[in-house]
């Protein structure tokens, strides 16, 4: 299947569209940590060996299914691509495990983090640069595209996804995490107790909301997607699988701490607020 | 038009000596005092260029640089009340992290809006930045009284979390969920 050219966007669609990107890009030359920043403490110097160490227990810590269900060590010898780098910390685990990696991030504080956690341990990746919907990369070049907590974050997923397509090798697979609409964090956190019961809902708009509770109040645009949606999105892929994480206290105001994690783990199969969403290149 | 469109946009604003009109000068913080606190604190003189600030936390402390008084004390004592009253607040800085969905937070609304105060700022800890939520922020949210929040949040709770518990507690009784198994957990 041919991936189907994408349809030119509008003048002003497209200064949209690089608003959202240089905010995007704003947002996080100042943040400290992305993904642990309720957890690390803001006294630990970015880029120190604690930061490196802390962040990537944090994240293993928070996230305990990650490591099999990427399963880094099946891409050893394989060329592997991440979108995102982020923080680098799924980025280091892929090189440990041998990959031959290139990581692509828009931020370019994010790719220097990632490049000194990589120098740290003596590993290699070629780090660029670059945009989800423009990855610069060749057609057909990758056995494995890993993307988690970015693509919702692009003004067209879709353009991204077909990106991924492009890029991948027949065969190739790709492991995307998208923040999951069918979620307790979006409709009883979000929208039920901040939006209703706290009343945040009368002076922010839903999208406002929905970002502030995600991940903070300046964030530029988070989408959510529930699985129709996403399996819309990876259409075009032979195979598509997804399974849904993460389900934390915080999402239930009061009760949280007193309700049993292996409930909370139960409740997360099917609730979560992590979409990933496995997708093979036929 | 809804309520929301009404209402001045944005109603929260990065930290600048603008952003409530005539300035702000007058701040409390409000939490237990850490090194973290200096750094916000320095922020603040920063940003609203040497205001006055005062600090209510619930243990004495010497007042640290910077801190006109301390206030020994809660959110909920009404000497502090009328202190922060007769102060006239332009803004109220918890020192916590706000959390989102806490009590503390509507504790800390509610307390501002009883002082007078102009506008209460969200501290997002990752950032190390300062947000101003403003008055009609409050003004419009605490018109949704306690109990209120209380009972339709109790069984919003209680509507979604107890079905799906029963449906655990069956699926663990009858085999079906056995616990994570997260080192063989596979997509």
């Amino acid at each position: 299947m041919t991936p189907a050219s994408p349809k030119a966007p509008t003048p002003g669609e497209a200064a949209e569209t690089a608003a959202i990107k240089d905010a995007l890009v704003r947002f996080y030359a100042g943040t400290r940590a992305t993904l642990e920043k309720d957890f690390l403490d803001p006294a630990v110097p970015l880029g120190s060996e604690v930061f490196f160490r802390e962040t990537e227990a944090t994240r293993y810590r928070l996230y305990p299914y990650l490591p099999s269900l990427v399963g880094f060590e099946r891409w050893a010898g394989k060329r592997v691509l991440e979108v995102g780098t982020g923080m680098g910390v799924d980025h280091v685990r892929f090189a440990r495990a041998g990959a031959t990696l290139t990581g692509v991030d828009l931020t370019p504080s994010h790719l220097q983090i990632t490049a000194a956690r990589l120098k740290r341990e003596g590993l290699a990746s070629r780090l660029l640069q670059g945009d989800a919907e423009r990855l610069p990369c060749g057609d057909a070049s990758f056995d494995h595209v890993y993307s988690c907590g970015v693509l919702f974050l692009v003004p067209d997923i879709q353009r991204a996804v077909d990106e991924v397509y492009r890029i991948l090798k027949p065969g190739g697979e790709a492991l995307v995490m998208l923040y999951h609409r069918t979620s307790f964090h979006h409709y009883l956190k979000t929208l039920a107790f901040m939006g209703l019961v706290w009343g945040d809902l009368l002076y922010l708009t839903r999208q406002k909301l929905v970002d502030w509770s995600a991940d903070g109040y300046d964030y530029p645009i988070i989408r959510l997607y529930s699985r129709r949606q996403a399996r819309r999105i990876f259409g075009r892929f032979a195979e598509v699988r997804m399974a849904v994480r993460t389900l934390t206290p915080a999402e239930f105001p009061v009760i949280g701490q007193r309700l049993p994690t292996d409930f909370l783990e139960f409740a997360a199969r099917r609730f979560g607020f992590f979409l990933f969403i496995r997708a093979v290149k036929g | 038009m809804s309520l929301r469109r009404r209402l001045p946009n944005p109603t929260l604003a990065a930290l600048h000596p603008d952003v409530l009109p005539g300035g702000v000068e007058r701040i409390l913080l409000v939490g237990g005092w850490s090194p973290e606190a200096d750094g916000l604190l320095a922020t603040l003189r920063r940003g609203f260029r040497d205001p006055r600030i005062w600090l209510l936390t619930p243990s004495p402390i010497p007042a640290p640089g910077g801190i006109a008084a301390v206030w020994e004390g809660t959110v909920a004592d009404q000497q502090i009340r009328r202190q922060a009253r007769d102060a006239r607040l332009d803004l109220v800085v918890p020192l916590e992290p706000y959390d989102l969905l806490g009590s503390t937070r509507f504790a800390l609304e509610r307390f501002a809006l009883a002082v007078g105060a102009r506008a209460v700022a969200v501290h997002e800890k990752a950032y190390g930045t300062v947000r101003i939520a403003t008055r009609p922020h409050l003004h419009y949210r605490v018109s949704i009284r306690p109990w209120a929040c209380r009972f339709f949040g109790g069984l919003a709770l209680l509507g979604v979390v107890a079905p799906l518990y029963v449906v655990y507690w069956v699926a663990r009784r009858v085999g079906l969920w056995r616990g994570p198994s997260h080192a063989e957990d596979r997509l």
